[in-house]
Order: structure tokens, then sequence, then C-alpha cells
């Protein structure tokens, strides 16, 4: 099996983060998005495997990918160019699967108990596709399907906006009638945001397709928004008479489509770190909970850090700092006075200030210092476009 | 709607139909490969598919 990580996309909704780069290389707790997806593929056992790039930041994400050798796959590139659809993006990844089965992964999503499951239940002989599920508290939101045989709720309020992936310990809870809860029924039908959902399991953005995806990829056309549909070809599937598997993941699933969804990844991924200590505590500073400190970086005496908590390589942590739960600081970064907590800090930034900073994502080579020497008295501010600030 | 391809002889990145038509020549968008690719490259059926229908393989 071949695995495609789509990895296209404006990233109009993470401005102006996403203006100086793609969306899949923001970082959770220090690792870029796309890398969680990889690290997925590669633990379902699929090391081939294919990344279909945009006209945006295409350059960026091969440039950390390579290859793939250093994160043990083979990666071939695809380049779709204009964002036609995610039926577009896998119709462009044809030539690389052949006659395989393929997974297919958005890179901008995360996964809390992986694909392995879910690749391993898979069967070729039986299914066209199979699709990842996970019920959703407002289904009128999300793509929902049908399931056949499968309640059309079944009230345990699992989704992905659970704070703290609450849903990961819903034991068979997400599927009354079936014998073991990994609602295994075929998917009779699919619709995109209905205002009738007719259950409340939602696409999650995994799917596990035949080649013969490509047949109904072919026979479609744009939709009002100009994309070929995914949800179209399945369908497509659907009415030809194909099987289509469904699976419900277990564990918290996340977009990371916005700023206050790159926090929340954050906090669910740093929610399962261990202590992880590769720099410098030195005596005097004041650590408790659990820490990822790179290689080079100093958390200096006088500083206070409350876990869970990651720090990047080569960062300073000041006396006097402060960093709460569920922060992220990433590689180069001088930290110094300020309370930080809740935030992202992507790296190479300096943040000097006696200020309170929560619910943050800070880009690169940003600079946060001080004004009270200053005068006239007020805030200075270079901001760039599609910035938010709340002062 | 058809989807056409080209694959890199040197390298084997794929690289859509729709983005040849729009650079006509470019070098190859995968790693370290320094061949050039051209949308005569496609088939004369596959150029003529792509010209016909422009307003599809662009985005709003």
């Amino acid at each position: 099996m071949k695995g495609v990580v789509l990895a296209g996309g404006t990233g109009s909704r993470l401005r102006p983060i996403t203006h100086t780069g793609p969306k899949q290389l923001v970082p959770v707790a220090n690792k870029p998005v796309i890398e969680y997806a990889i690290d997925d593929l590669v633990e379902a056992g699929i090391t081939d495997i294919g990344v279909v790039l945009g006209d945006k930041g295409r350059e960026e994400i091969q440039a950390y990918l390579g290859d793939g050798s250093d994160f043990g796959v083979d990666i071939t590139y695809i380049v779709q160019g204009e964002p036609l659809g995610l039926a577009h993006a896998v119709g462009c990844a044809k030539e690389f699967v052949g006659d395989d089965s393929f997974v297919v992964y958005l890179g901008d999503d995360l996964m809390r108990e992986g694909i392995v499951d879910f690749v391993a239940d898979f069967d070729p002989d039986e299914y066209a596709a199979g699709i990842g599920l996970q019920r959703v508290d407002e289904p009128e939101r999300y793509g929902i399907v049908e399931v056949d045989g499968v309640p059309t709720t079944d009230g345990s309020g699992d989704n992905q906006d659970d704070e703290g992936g609450d849903n990961q310990d819903d034991e068979g809870g997400d599927n009354q009638d079936d014998e073991d809860g990994d609602g295994r029924g075929d998917v009779v039908g699919l619709v995109e945001k209905p205002d009738d959902p007719p259950s409340d399991l939602a696409l999650i953005g995994i799917y596990v397709f035949t080649p013969a995806i490509f047949e109904q990829i072919e026979k479609l056309e744009p939709s009002w928004r100009g994309e070929l549909e995914i949800t179209e070809a399945i369908q497509g599937l659907i009415d030809d008479g194909n099987r289509i598997q469904s699976h419900v993941v277990h564990g918290w699933w996340k977009d990371t489509g916005k700023p206050e969804d790159v926090i929340h990844a954050n906090r669910l991924v740093l929610d399962d770190i261990e202590r992880d200590v590769r720099g410098t505590i030195e005596d005097g500073a004041d650590v408790t909970g659990r820490l990822e400190l790179g290689e080079g970086s100093v958390v200096e005496a006088g500083a206070t850090v409350r876990g869970p908590v990651s720090v990047g390589a080569n960062t300073t942590v000041e006396s006097g700092t402060y960093i709460g739960p569920y922060t992220s600081i990433g590689d180069d970064c001088d930290v110094g006075d300020v309370h930080i907590e809740s935030s992202v800090v992507i790296g190479e930034s300096t943040i000097r200030c006696d200020r309170r900073i929560v619910d943050s994502v800070i880009g690169r080579r940003s600079t946060i210092t001080r004004n009270t020497d200053k005068r006239p008295e007020g805030e200075r501010l270079v901001i760039g476009r599609n910035s938010s600030l709340e002062l | 709607m058809r989807i056409v391809t080209h694959s890199c002889p040197d390298c084997g990145t794929v690289v859509a139909g729709n983005v040849l038509e729009r650079e006509r020549v470019l070098k190859c968008p995968g790693l370290d490969c320094e061949a050039v690719l051209r949308f005569t490259d496609l088939s004369e059926s596959e150029r003529e598919h792509l010209l016909a229908n422009l307003e599809r393989y662009r985005a709003e």
C-alpha cells in the first residue's frame, strides 16, 4: 500500500502565519504538522509516499521533507498547481499509485491514535474505499456519512473540539449496533454540511482507496466552488455498486487550519509528551511538570516553567520569565521577563517584555520588547496583513 | 474531469498538465533535478484537451 499526503491549499485561514510559509509546516509541539502525517503512515507500514503540492509553499515543503530518507520513507512529489479540489489532488497521484491501494492523508490533520487500525482493517477485495470517521456534536458543520445499520447518533459527544481529547477514553462508544463499536457498517451515502444530518459521523480527512476511485474522479465536474469534490467521487463509487468501508477513528483528531486550531492541537499533543531534557536547567530555575528542552537550550536560574511545555533547540529562557502550561517555544528564541502560556512561538523570535501573553501564535522572526522607557508612551506595532491583536 | 499528468523522465516527479499548460516550459520541480519539462511533452490529444478547457483548470 502507498500513501498520498495532500499538502496543497493556500492556508488563507492561518494568515498572517502562512504569508511566509505553508500551513503544513506550522509546528505543533515543535514539529511541523505534516511530519505527524508521515509518522502515522510509517507506523502503519507505509513508506512509499506521494506528497501532492500546490503553488503555495511547494519549495519549503520539499526543502523540509527532502527525499524522505530522514524520515524513513521514499517521497515522490506530485505538483498539482492550482487548488482544484481534493479529488483533483488525488487524481494527480494516479501515475504514482499505479495498481496499489493507497491511503490519502490531509497534510494539516493530526490524529492521536494514528492510522494503524484503519489501514489494517481495509480489505481491497471487499471494498473500493474506506473512510475515516468520527462522531461530532454539530454534524451540520461537516461532511457527514450515512452508514448502513448504524444509529443516527449515539450521544457520546465525541468530537474534535473536546478539550484535552476527551474522546480518547470513549472505548466502544462510537457505534451502538456494532459488535465492537468500531463503526464497521458500509457507507451508503455522503452529504456535505447537511441541514438535516443523516448521522453524526463526520469525514475527518483520512481515506484509503483502490484505483477504482480514479474512474470516478474522471467523471466529476467542478462543483459550485470550482473544485473536484472527493465526496462526489466516493458517492460515485457507491452509486456504481461498490462497497465503502466505514471506520470510526478513536482518539482526538484535529484540523490545524486556523490559529485557534494550532493552539488547541498544541495543547492536545503536549498533553502526551514525556520529559526529555537535552539542554540545561540551571540551579535556581523552577521547573515542574513535563518539559521537552532541546539541545543547546537553557532555562536560566530565576526562570519558572510549568509543564507540559516544549522548548526547541538553542533557545534561552531568561531569569524572571514564566512559561506556563501548553506552551511551545521554537528553536533559536530568546524569552525574557514575560509571562507566556497556552501559546505557540514558532521560532527565531525575541520576546522580552513585562507582559502576559496567552492563547497566542507568534510567527517566525518576531520581536516583542518592552516599551516602558520609550517616549511618547504607547504601543509600537509593525503588523502585517491579516494580523490580529488584542491589546 | 480528465486529469492530465506528466512524470519527469529523470526524477519521477509528477507535474499536472494544468501546470505545464500554464508555464509552458519549466525546470523540473523535483529536488535537485535539472530536467526541463515542456507543455509539448504531453500528447497532442492531452494538449488539445487542456487548451479547450482552460477555465476548468484554473482556480477562480
